[in-house]
Parts: C-alpha cells; structure tokens; sequence
C-alpha cells in the first residue's frame, strides 16, 4: 500500500492550524520518524497549551485497540495525543475503524501520531478512519523553526557590515575576552558555533 | 551620594537593585518561542499587529548549539536591521510602528536562563522619536558597562538609561500594547 502524498507542516504551522479551530471535535494526523516520537509528543503537548490553550493529555496505543478507546473514552481532558501503534497488525486498524465514532464526541479534538508504516496499515485497513482525518494528515518537517543555512549567512553578513570586524577578529576578541558584551556579538559567536566563547 | 565620582557606584547600586528584580529564569527556549507565537497571533488576530499569522511563523525563528539538552538557543524575531530599513522583514503594528528581536538563551537539562536580548521598536516618520531600543547585555567582564547590563537607547543609540526589570514576553506586550500614538501629543 502507497501513502497518499502528504502536505509537509513543521510543528509551529500545524499549532497554528490547531489554533484557529479551538473548542472543536477536530482530529488530525501527523507521520513523524519513530525515533522522534517523544521529542514531538513532548512539544506538541506543550505547544497546544500554549497555543490553543487547551489540557492536552497522550494515551498510547501499545496494549492494544482496546485498551486505546477505553483510556480514549476514561481521559476527560480537551485533547488528547494518540500514539504507539507500532505493533498494531492489520486486525487491530479494522477493529479501530469500526470504533471511530468514540473520537467524535463533542469539544474533544486530538492528533494521531504516526510512523509512515503504521500510516500505510491505517490507509489499507481503517478506510474509513483515514478518510473521517484525510483533509488533516500532514507529515511533519522536524527542525523547520530553525534557521535556514542561507538566513544564518544572512544575519552573519549583517553582523560583519555592522561591526566592520571579521569572523576572525570577533573570536580573537571574544578568546582575549576584550568582546563588547552586546547581544548581537552573543549571536555572532552563536552563529559561527563558538557559543563556548559566550560568556555565562 | 554627591559630586561626579559617585556616578559609577549609583550606576552600579541602580543595576544591582533592577537586576535582582529581573525575572531571568524559564521553563525552557522552545517553550518561551511558542509563547511569543501564541502571543503575536493573538494580536494578529486582535488586529493590533497587522502581521498575519503565516508571516509571523516565517519571521519567528529558532537557531541552536544544543546538545543533550543543554546549549545556547537564539529566539529570532524578523531579520538583522541596523540601518532600520522598512523593506526589511519585521513585525508591524496596525499604527505604524514595527519592530524586531532577539533573545540569547542558556538552556540546561531543566530550566533556562535568559542571557540577553535587544528589542527594538521603530515609530512612523513623522512621530518625533524615531525609535526605543531594550538590550540586555551577555554577561561580561567590562566594568563601565556592570551597572549598565540591562538598559533602554531612547531613541538614540549613544543614550543609555536603565531599564524596568522587565521580561521578554512582557516587553513583547509592551511593543505591542504599549507605546501607542497619541492622537493629541502633549505640547513640550
């Protein structure tokens, strides 16, 4: 089974698509690498309270789609995280796609995080479900809050016509700790990996 | 306290007194990036900041040398603009006014410290100040600037006068609800 090509959303734009339905049954879903699932339930937990300002509670799906809508239908919070289903087999989505409309309930929205494997299982085995979250799938694009190579030289080059110092006279300056203490040399050393020299 | 020579030791008792009242602790740098997310949208949306969502996420960005939890995270808000230049991309009120940032940030396994910042807010053309610029110096080891570390250019970049202890959010606030344009400025 081939995914669906999916649109790519770092986490700050699908906070902000969260953002602008608040108070609603919305549910969505975000393919993300296995290896990054707890940095991004970590942040997303955060981020929806901060942004939506709403009790974000994750219930993972490890013990099974049982155990899944019962901790589902148990938790009382606004949104809920919904993860783990690596070891779901094929019978588990089906069962899961009979079970949906437990997510439907009212001001209650949520996101499930999957890997592109447990993606591709969802796609073939839960229809239904898939197509209830299709216009909401997104796959993640981890790490595009940071800057870009070209904005870092960006703001390096500013730096240097600002200052009229080179990269090099700047860490000579910061080794000798003779450096101005402005923030704008903090970045500098910042931006050229020496954020050793920063002084604490 | 009297005469010229006891200047530097006011200064520094001035910035010794605001410094302990600086709240310089947070939860953590991505935590404090999304605050100022959640709070630019809610004056984009309040129409306070004519700056729309979409432009804000790709004003407010991140750059970092962390590692295991630990490291120097910048919170970056618009582009590097030393010459004040409109056409550069930056955060602009409803009246006018615009505005960058950035924030130094020490991140530990646990909690953060701000380790300096400069915000900087620029007024339309015909408004009499030009500009407000709060920096918080890095730590350093000159002694003139000691008593100096967090302080306000008003309006010009060779004068210094201490700030308010202010937090960045709350200087975001101020940039963004403070500040306003006096229909009927007070005659001098």
């Amino acid at each position: 089974m081939i995914l669906p090509s999916l649109l790519r959303v770092s986490l700050d734009e699908f906070l902000l698509r969260l953002r602008s339905q608040p108070e609603s049954n919305i549910w969505s879903a975000l393919v993300v690498s296995p290896s990054n699932f707890d940095e991004v339930i970590e942040d997303l937990q955060s981020g929806i309270e901060i942004l939506a300002e709403c009790e974000v509670s994750s219930v993972s799906g490890d013990a099974g789609v049982l155990q899944l809508c019962h901790d589902i239908d148990a938790s009382s919070v606004d949104y809920l995280l919904l993860w783990n289903f690596e070891s779901w087999h094929p019978d588990a989505w089906r069962q899961l796609d009979s079970f949906r409309s437990r997510l439907n309930r009212q001001k209650r929205g949520g996101v499930v995080i999957l890997s592109s494997e447990s993606a591709k299982l969802m796609v073939a085995n839960a229809p239904n479900f898939f197509s209830w979250l299709s216009p909401r799938v997104y796959s993640l694009n981890l790490g595009a809050e940071f800057l870009t190579a070209e904005e870092r030289e960006e703001r390096l080059s500013a730096l240097r016509e600002w200052s009229g110092q080179s990269d090099a006279e700047v860490i000579a300056l910061a080794e000798a700790k003779e450096l101005p203490a402005y923030p704008e040399y903090g970045e500098w050393l910042l931006l050229l990996n020496r954020e050793d020299l920063i002084e604490r | 306290m009297s005469g010229k020579s006891d200047w530097p030791n006011i200064c520094q008792d001035v910035g010794a007194r605001l410094w302990d009242a600086t709240p310089k602790t947070i939860e953590s740098a991505k935590k404090l990036q999304r605050q100022i997310l959640q709070v630019l949208t809610k004056a984009s949306d309040e129409e306070v900041l004519k700056t729309k969502p979409h432009e804000i996420h790709n004003l407010l960005k991140l750059e970092t040398s962390e590692k295991d939890g630990k490291g120097v995270f910048e919170i970056v808000g618009g582009k590097r603009n030393f010459k004040r230049m409109r056409d550069i991309p930056h955060f602009e009120r409803f009246d006018g006014c615009w505005f960058d940032f950035t924030i130094l940030i020490d991140q530990h396994p646990k909690s953060a410290d701000i380790l300096g910042f400069s915000f900087e807010i620029r007024f339309p053309d015909d408004y009499p100040v030009k500009f407000l610029r709060i920096d918080l110096n890095t730590p350093g080891h000159n002694n003139d600037m000691r008593g100096m570390r967090f302080h306000v250019h008003p309006g010009n970049d060779n004068l210094m006068i201490h700030s308010a202890p202010m937090s960045p959010l709350e200087i975001l606030h101020l940039f963004l609800y403070g500040l306003s344009i006096p229909d009927r400025p007070r005659s001098s």
